[in-house]
C-alpha cells in the first residue's frame, strides 16, 4: 500500500462541508495531486451528485411517477395485502416474509426485462389500491356465487384461450367523449387494430407500448370499455409482446371485476399461466384462476386451482383465503 | 477551491433522530393500512427517490420511470418492517439508491446480451460515441455510473452511499451493517479500481478538469 492508498476520508468529509483548516487543505490538495480516484470522487460533490435537495423536474417526475402507479389501482383488488402495523411483523415473524417478497421482486423484474416498469405497477397498484375492508368481501362474493350456481345447474362451459374478438373496438363516432387523463382512446385504438402485423413489425415495440398506456390510461380515468378495447387490441396486433404478457393479468382482473366477463378473464389466467407458469405474476393468475372458476359454478376446477394457489405459493398474501375457500369448497 | 458548492445544513436529512421525521405520524399511519397516509409519505419521499434515481441512472435514462416506480414499490413494502430508526426520507434514499444499482446493472446486462447476439456491434465502451457532446460533468456523472455497474456489489452500493448520498463514513457503516474499517475497505477498492480506470485513459484524466 502507497502512501495514495491511503486515502484521507476525513478530509473529504470536511472538505464537503467546507471546514479544512488550511494545513488539512494543503495535505489533501497534495493527496488529490496523486491520486485520480480521489480528485474524482471531489469532482463529483463539485458537480453536486451528493446534492440531497431534489429539484424542481425532481418533483414533478416523481408526481407524475406516483400518479400512475397510484392511479392504475382502478382494479378493486379484494385480497390486496396492507401493509401490516410494525407490532403485528414482530409477532408474525413477517420480516421474513418481506424480505422474500423484496427479493422475489428483485428477480422478478429481472425475469421479465422491458416488461418491469408493468410489473411493479402491478404490484404496487394492490398495495394503494385495496378497498377499506378487502378481506372479507371475496368470501362474501364466493358464496354467492356458489349460491347462484346452486341454482344454476348447468355451469358455463370453460373456454380454451382463444384470441379476442375484434368487435369490441368500438367506432369512433360512438365513442364518448375522453376523460382528460385518457390520451388515447378507442380510435387510436382502431387505427392500430387496423394494422396489420407485418406492417406494424417496424413499430411494434413502440405501438405496443402506446397501446399498454392507452389501456392504463383508459383505467386511470375509469373508462372500462376503452381500456378493454386496448386491452384487447394488444392480445391481437401483439400477442406475443412483454407488453402484452405483462399487463394480461390486470386485463383479466377488469374483465372479471368490471364486466364479469370470468369466461375471458379465466380464459387470459390460463393463457398466462401456459407461457409464464413461474412469471412474476403467477400468484394472482392462480388467484384469479381460482376466482374466475368459482364465479362460473365450477366447483370442482375452482377447488382444485384454490389448492394449487397453495401449493405454488405457501407464503402468499392470499393463502389464508385459499385455505377458507379450500374448506368451503371440500366435499 | 475544491468544492463550489456550500453544504446547507437546512437541507440536509440526515438527522437519525426518528422523533424529528415530520413524517414519522403519517409513516405510523400508513403502516396501519392509511391508504391517504401512505399516499402523503409518497409524495413526500418520491422527489427524493427520483434524486436518487437520476443520479445512479443518468438524468435522461430511459428506464428511469422504472427505476422510480421499483423503487417506491419496494420502499411501500420495506415500509412494513420500517422501525423509524431513521427518516423515512433517508430510509427511501437507501432503498432507491440499492433499487437504482440493481436496476442499472439489470439493463446494462440486458444491453450486453442483445449486443452479443450481433457481431457487428462493438463492445460496449466506457465512453459514449461522442463525447465532445457532453459536458464535462455529466461525462463524469457516466463514468460513475459505468464504475457502480462494474465494481463487485458491496463496493458499489458503499460508492453510492458515499457519493451520491454524501454519507460520511459511520452513516455508511450504519446503513450498511457493516464496521467502519469495512466500509473504508470497500472504499479502497472502488477507488482503486476507479483510479485503474482513469490512469489508462487520457481522456478520462481530461474530466478531472482543474480539479487536478
Amino acid at each position: 500500500m502507497t502512501p495514495v492508498d491511503l486515502h484521507p476520508d476525513e478530509l473529504l468529509e470536511r472538505a464537503r462541508s467546507e471546514s479544512l483548516t488550511q494545513g488539512e487543505a494543503a495535505r489533501l490538495r497534495a493527496h488529490v495531486r496523486q491520486c485520480s480516484a480521489c480528485a474524482m470522487e471531489m469532482a463529483w460533490s463539485s458537480d453536486g451528485l451528493d446534492d440531497r435537495a431534489p429539484s424542481e423536474e425532481d418533483a414533478l417526475c416523481a408526481q407524475r411517477v406516483i400518479e400512475q402507479v397510484w392511479g392504475s389501482a382502478v382494479s378493486p383488488l379484494e385480497h390486496a395485502p396492507r401493509v401490516p402495523a410494525p407490532r403485528r411483523v414482530a409477532i408474525g415473524g413477517a420480516p421474513v416474509v418481506v424480505i422474500g417478497v423484496l427479493l422475489s421482486a428483485s428477480v422478478a423484474a429481472a425475469a421479465i426485462g422491458d416488461s418491469g416498469r408493468r410489473w411493479v405497477r402491478e404490484q404496487l397498484a394492490p398495495l394503494i389500491g385495496a378497498p377499506a375492508a378487502p378481506r372479507e368481501r371475496p368470501r362474501d362474493e364466493a358464496k354467492g356465487v356458489k349460491r347462484a350456481a346452486k341454482r344454476v345447474p348447468a355451469a358455463p362451459p370453460i373456454v380454451e384461450p382463444q384470441p379476442l374478438a375484434a368487435s369490441r373496438v368500438e367506432p369512433v363516432a360512438i365513442v364518448p367523449a375522453p376523460p382528460a387523463a385518457a390520451t388515447l382512446r378507442a380510435d387510436r385504438v382502431a387505427a392500430v387494430a387496423r394494422t396489420d402485423r407485418t406492417s406494424a413489425s417496424r413499430d411494434a415495440v413502440a405501438s405496443s407500448s402506446a397501446l399498454l398506456e392507452t389501456a392504463r390510461s383508459a383505467r386511470r380515468a375509469g373508462d372500462v370499455r376503452a381500456a378493454l378495447d386496448a386491452y384487447d387490441a394488444l392480445e391481437r396486433v401483439h400477442p406475443d409482446s412483454r407488453a402484452t404478457r405483462s399487463s394480461r393479468i390486470a386485463h383479466a382482473q377488469l374483465l372479471l371485476d368490471a364486466r364479469g366477463d370470468a369466461t375471458s378473464a379465466l380464459a387470459l389466467y390460463e393463457r398466462y399461466l401456459r407461457v409464464s407458469a413461474a412469471g412474476p405474476l403467477a400468484e394472482e393468475a392462480r388467484l384469479g384462476r381460482a376466482r374466475s372458476l368459482e364465479r362460473l359454478g365450477d366447483h370442482t376446477r375452482a377447488l382444485a386451482a384454490w389448492r394449487e394457489l397453495l401449493a405454488h405459493h405457501p407464503q402468499s398474501i392470499h393463502a389464508t383465503l385459499a385455505r377458507a375457500q379450500i374448506a368451503e369448497l371440500s366435499p | 477551491m475544491f468544492f463550489r458548492r456550500t453544504y446547507t445544513s437546512s437541507i440536509v436529512d440526515s438527522s437519525p433522530v426518528p422523533a424529528a421525521d415530520a413524517l414519522a405520524v403519517d409513516v405510523a399511519r400508513a403502516q396501519q393500512g392509511d391508504r391517504a397516509a401512505l399516499r402523503r409519505v409518497l409524495d413526500a419521499v418520491g422527489p427524493d427517490v427520483v434524486r436518487v434515481v437520476r443520479a445512479v441512472l443518468g438524468r435522461d435514462a430511459a428506464e428511469l420511470d422504472d427505476a422510480v416506480q421499483e423503487s417506491l414499490v419496494s420502499f411501500v413494502k420495506a415500509l412494513a418492517v420500517f422501525r423509524g430508526e431513521c427518516s423515512a426520507r433517508r430510509f427511501a434514499r437507501r432503498i432507491a439508491t440499492r433499487t437504482a444499482i440493481a436496476h442499472g446493472r439489470r439493463v446494462r446486462s440486458r444491453a450486453e446480451g442483445r449486443e452479443r447476439l450481433d457481431e457487428s456491434v462493438r463492445a460496449p465502451q466506457l465512453m459514449v460515441a461522442d463525447p465532445e457532446s457532453q459536458s464535462l460533468a455529466s461525462r463524469r456523472q457516466q463514468l460513475l455510473r459505468e464504475l457502480l455497474h462494474a465494481l463487485p456489489l458491496a463496493q458499489a452500493e458503499t460508492l453510492a452511499l458515499r457519493v451520491v448520498l454524501g454519507l460520511s463514513l459511520a452513516e455508511v457503516a450504519a446503513e450498511t451493517n457493516v464496521p467502519e474499517n469495512t466500509v473504508r475497505s470497500r472504499l479502497r477498492l472502488a477507488r482503486e479500481a476507479l483510479r485503474e480506470r482513469i490512469e489508462a485513459d487520457p481522456e478520462l484524466r481530461e474530466l478531472l478538469g482543474g480539479e487536478r
